[in-house]
């Protein structure tokens, strides 16, 4: 087993219709458990690298590899099986289904799962336990656990959904902005107990925002313009 | 994978929206199961109202008309025949059994058929059945046997009394309560316009007419118009005058003979009087059909030219099957307008939907990004959305059935009592299966459309949706 959890090479990714590339990136390596702070301002590449990790679009050219296996060589069948066996996903905001209670968001990643599930087996626990530590450690009091998620403080959904991300111990978490709609204290405590969670299952977590206070955070800082030589711009486009 | 329970959460948090699709829906589909369900029991009802009955045969007028009449009690006989006649055609060789059929009044709304006992022994229906008592047996004169509609509508029983009223309104200027009867019989329920009838014999309808009289000028308009205490002093008579009542003819049939048919009668009565004269006296001078059996069957089509080209009266004989389905052909083009219709119906409820779930598109790109980031697939997405629309037609489906048994148990009895046709509430039949399954098919195809879009958008959006 590899000790490389993200290796990019010669990455090269234009959107249809464009004529420049947005993302060129020549080399870029995350190693496992590694804990990553990725900086870039809107428009700087930073979601189309995000979808290409999360293998929601093709690698049009160069390598890139997400805990050993070649991300261009799937399927996006596969790919799609890859991203809810080995990757957890926190997006800015609305990250849970309102209509579904807060356990049953949470549960709801194992079941597209195999993978997830069979890890909770050899982890000798069940999904409903291992949601219920999840939450306990995420400090959701228990008398939300079967409210609506719609019911609950952006905050508290954010929690919720790192829940989600976390169930099952999947290697890789990526969390796209998770921060950015909470206030200073609730981003603070929110940030210990994810880098708590993912030392403890031992995840790589890569974490983008364009705040770059929270860098005291983290292993290391990566400033994506620094190494994307593409032109992203006006395609990205983030509101 | 849950993704039905999935997609029932979804729907469940846009209750509202979905609960007017699925209304929708139901409606379109209770009206296309309605349409198919009473034109198969009107069907089924026309083709088991009478068999074993080759012939039908009353004083010339349309097909359609005299079979109406005869079998379905709607609508009136144009003329009568005349008793000679009648006993003509009885006697004639080929001629198994006939019964006389005589019609024009009612009991509060329920016809009245002057007939005799061999009404209980010949009339069949349905597959070949012969009428069954429920209770007490064939009238004797001075009784009546009603249906069983009657019985339970007008609370009436074994040794009821009934008063005929003249004409067919279920209000009547006219009772003959000089003349009440007493119930014999009632008869086991058909499911055909037996049901609904009150059996009298032929010689108490004519009494009730005044027919006993053997004075021509008192005719039958005079007798509706006259008052009460004449009614009664002519009632005494009867007993006396029964047997020798005898002359047959006047123009004193309940059916408004009017005097041609009368001068007819003088003409032929003649002819053949010594037959029935030597038997018995008439009953009545004159009915308004009657139903024939042969000997062979094959025959029937001989004996109706035969009889539709008696010169001594304009006759009409039809084969009742025959006219069961011309006339259904007739009916056939209503039903299929009415499918029409509610197909239209079905689509603008389809499109209903298919407006619902492409509105709800937009908001719920999210909940797909959501979807998506966890590990499903553009696939899941379009199975999503199929679903769901599956789950409101077939929910639309459910209430629909619902609908149409909810309706048929409130409405069917006012159907059995206007229209004769009786709307059993029994399973759903193989063609009402059909047309539920080309609902769910038609609620399938249409949810592609938006299922292909949530494709789409899945596909190009990604985990990041731009809101």
């Amino acid at each position: 087993m590899t000790d490389v959890c993200i290796s990019a090479q010669d990455l090269v990714f234009t959107w249809p219709g464009q004529h420049q590339s947005t993302l060129n990136i020549p080399a870029l390596t995350i190693q496992r458990g590694e804990r990553v702070l990725l900086r870039g301002p809107s428009g700087s590449g930073k979601s189309t690298l995000l979808s290409l990790l999360a293998g929601v679009h093709d690698v049009q050219k160069g390598e890139l590899q997400v805990l050993g296996t070649s991300l261009k060589t799937l399927s996006s069948r596969r790919r799609d099986r890859f991203r809810a066996d080995h990757i957890g996903y926190i997006f800015q905001q609305f990250n849970l289904l309102p209509f579904l209670s807060v356990t049953r968001n949470v549960l709801l990643a194992l079941e597209f799962s195999k993978a997830r599930r069979a890890r909770l087996q050899s982890l000798n626990t069940g999904a409903q336990a291992e949601c219920e530590r999840l939450l306990t450690a995420l400090g959701i009091p228990q008398e939300l656990w079967e409210k609506p998620a719609s019911q609950l403080s952006v905050g508290q959904q954010q929690r919720v959904a790192a829940a989600r991300a976390l169930i099952g111990q999947p290697e890789l978490l990526i969390a796209d902005e998770p921060t950015s709609a909470l206030d200073t204290d609730a981003r603070d405590n929110f940030l210990a107990l994810l880098k708590a969670e993912c030392e403890r299952a031992k995840i790589t977590l890569l974490f983008v925002t364009h705040d770059a206070t929270l860098s005291k955070h983290f292993d290391r800082v990566i400033e994506l313009h620094q190494i994307n030589l593409g032109h992203p711009g006006a395609s990205e486009v983030k509101v | 994978m849950n993704l039905i329970r999935l997609a029932l959460a979804s729907l469940k948090s846009r209750a509202s929206n979905a609960f007017l699709t699925v209304f929708a829906i139901a409606i379109s589909v209770t009206l296309l199961l309605g349409v198919e369900r009473v034109s198969q029991e009107t069907r089924a009802g026309f083709a088991n109202t009478i068999s074993g009955t080759d012939l039908i045969v009353g004083a010339r007028s349309g097909s359609t008309n005299l079979l109406l009449f005869s079998v379905f009690h709607i609508g009136n006989p144009t003329n009568n025949i005349t008793w000679q006649t009648y006993q003509h055609w009885d006697n004639n060789r080929h001629i198994a059994w006939t019964v006389p059929i005589a019609l024009g009044d009612s009991v509060r709304g329920f016809p009245v058929v002057g007939t005799d006992q061999r009404y209980f022994e010949h009339f069949r229906y349905g597959r070949q059945q012969n009428l069954a008592f429920e209770h007490g047996g064939p009238f004797e004169i001075g009784e009546a046997v009603i249906g069983a509609e009657v019985a339970r509508r007008l609370g009436l029983e074994l040794g009821s009394e009934l008063v005929v009223a003249h004409g067919t309104g279920s209000v009547s200027f006219h009772e003959h309560d000089d003349h009440p009867l007493v119930i014999s019989g009632v008869l086991a329920r058909t499911g055909t316009p037996v049901d609904q009838a009150v059996y009298i014999h032929l010689r108490d309808l004519d009494m009730m007419h005044g027919g006993h009289s053997h004075d021509h000028e008192h005719g039958h308009e005079a007798h509706e118009h006259s008052g009460h205490e004449g009614h009664n002093h002519e009632s005494h008579d009867h007993g006396d005058h029964e047997h020798g009542h005898s002359h047959g003819h006047g123009d004193h049939t309940h059916t408004g003979d009017s005097h041609e048919a009368h001068a007819h009668h003088g003409q032929h009565g003649e002819a053949h009087s010594h037959e029935e004269q030597a038997h018995a006296p008439p009953p009545i001078p004159g009915i308004s059909a009657f139903l024939v059996g042969l000997d062979s069957r094959p025959r029937a089509i001989f004996l109706q030219r035969e009889i539709n080209t008696y010169r001594d009266e304009p006759l009409t004989a039809i084969m009742p099957g025959t006219t069961l389905q011309d006339l259904w052909r007739t009916l056939s083009g209503f039903e299929r307008a009415l499918t029409v219709v509610s197909a239209f119906v079905l689509l603008t409820g389809l499109i209903g939907m298919l407006t619902m779930l492409l509105a709800s598109l937009r908001e719920r790109r999210r909940e797909m990004a959501v979807l998506r980031s966890i590990g499903a697939g553009p696939g899941t997405v379009f199975t999503l959305l199929v679903s769901e629309a599956v789950a409101l037609t077939l929910a639309g489906i459910v209430l629909g059935v619902a609908l149409l048994y909810g309706a048929l148990l409130v409405l069917a009895p006012w159907v059995q009592q206007s229209f004769g046709i009786v709307l059993a509430v029994s399973g759903l039949s193989f063609p009402e299966w059909v047309r539920m399954g080309i609902v769910l098919v038609a609620g399938l195809v249409i949810s592609f459309v938006p299922a292909w879009r949530a494709y789409r958008n899945s596909l190009t959006d990604g985990l990041s949706v731009r809101l």
